[in-house]
């Protein structure tokens, strides 16, 4: 798995890529904590690099959701690969994210 | 039945990409495709992870002895350990794989057993004290309309379509799929015999006891394409009177559709 982040009109994005599992969700639960360690709370991850993930890289998503939103902020998801989307709809995480197609839809409804 | 296919592995989380890859080897034999195999992959991944996580406790405890079968229609994954024992069914779904939810509401676990009752058809859990714990997890086959028995949804019923002889190689199979189906909820069945040169007692009786279950769910199961030698077979044992039959499957279809209306 890698991380990288980036902006977006002063929105942070976070790009994730190759596989999250149980080995290596840690590492992006850093990453997502270092985004609200920066005084940010509204961002978008962008999981169009996604290659497999588990309920562990789930786990590690709605932590971040829950500390933002305990802040007044939000965390929506971006352009999920065929995988990363099978395993939101499998998990039902429509219900609890807002997921765009595209960083611009996703930053403009942030 | 095949063999079962076994390894064992140290309970570590960096040995879960290895014993789902010893899997993955099974799936690859099963003939799954790409979205099978990632689902196999899932299901594998988060049993182990439980099986450290919450049997064993942590990394390094116990081993993961990891197998895999083919078995009739389904594969079979089999996994076991020594932790501790738990309940599959005390484990509910996340609220959010049911409807919009709080994020507040979520509480961590659950999520991966819900993945794995999801991506495979069957789950089993077996608990000894001398033994340990088995898991069990099994999905259906890729079927083709070249496989000996084989099923597929129609509008208004479910098709079972057979080919050659239905003998005690191939009955085992039938029953299965028959059950299968109707464990899934469908109770419109439509059995297209069209391909099949023989059916011994053992198939007939497959067909009586499923057209007992669906009937009892105000459902039914109709036969569709007996040729002369089975029509034969069908009226001396009275079966004729037993099942509607008729000639084409898109006949058994229309009918179905208006007893359903």
């Amino acid at each position: 798995m890698q991380t990288r982040r980036t902006n977006h009109e002063g929105t942070p994005i976070l790009y994730v890529s190759g596989r999250v599992d149980s080995t290596n969700y840690h590492k992006l639960e850093a990453a997502l904590r270092s985004i609200n360690d920066d005084g940010k709370y509204r961002f978008a991850v962008d999981l169009s690099g996604i290659e497999y993930l588990s309920s562990a890289g789930i786990r590690a998503l709605i932590s971040a959701l829950k500390s933002s939103k305990s802040r007044f902020g939000n965390v929506v998801l971006v352009n999920p690969s065929d995988v990363a989307r099978e395993v939101l709809d499998i998990g039902g995480l429509e219900h609890v994210f807002d997921i765009y197609d595209s960083t611009d839809e996703a930053v403009a409804n942030l | 039945m095949s063999e079962l296919t076994e390894r064992t592995f140290a309970g570590r989380f960096d040995q879960i990409r290895l014993i789902c890859e010893f899997i993955l080897q099974g799936a690859a034999a099963a003939g799954f495709g790409d979205k099978a195999r990632f689902q196999v992959e899932l299901a594998c991944d988060e049993a182990c992870t439980n099986i450290i996580e919450h049997a064993y406790g942590g990394e390094g405890v116990g081993a993961i002895r990891a197998g895999w079968r083919i078995d009739g229609t389904r594969f079979v994954i089999q996994l076991h350990d020594h932790g501790q024992a738990f309940d599959p069914a005390a484990i509910k779904p996340p609220p959010m794989a049911v409807g919009p939810t709080n994020p507040d509401d979520i509480k961590t676990g659950g999520l991966g057993m819900h993945f794995m009752r999801t991506v495979m058809d069957d789950l089993d859990y077996r608990f000894d004290a001398e033994e340990g714990n088995t898991l069990i997890m099994s999905k259906q086959l890729p079927r083709t309309e070249e496989s000996p028995v084989w099923d597929r949804a129609l509008a208004h019923a479910h098709l079972i379509g057979a080919q050659g002889r239905l003998d005690h190689e191939n009955v085992p199979l039938l029953e299965r799929t028959l059950l299968d189906v109707i464990d899934g909820g469908r109770n419109w069945l439509i059995v297209d015999l069209s391909r099949v040169t023989y059916i011994n007692s053992g198939g007939l009786r497959a067909l009586v006891t499923a057209w007992r279950r669906v009937r009892g769910e105000h459902g039914n199961l109709v036969v569709a394409g007996l040729g002369d030698k089975l029509l034969d077979i069908f009226r001396m044992i009275g079966f004729d009177r037993v099942f509607q039959l008729y000639t084409s499957v898109e006949a058994a279809q229309a009918a179905l559709r208006r007893e359903q209306a």
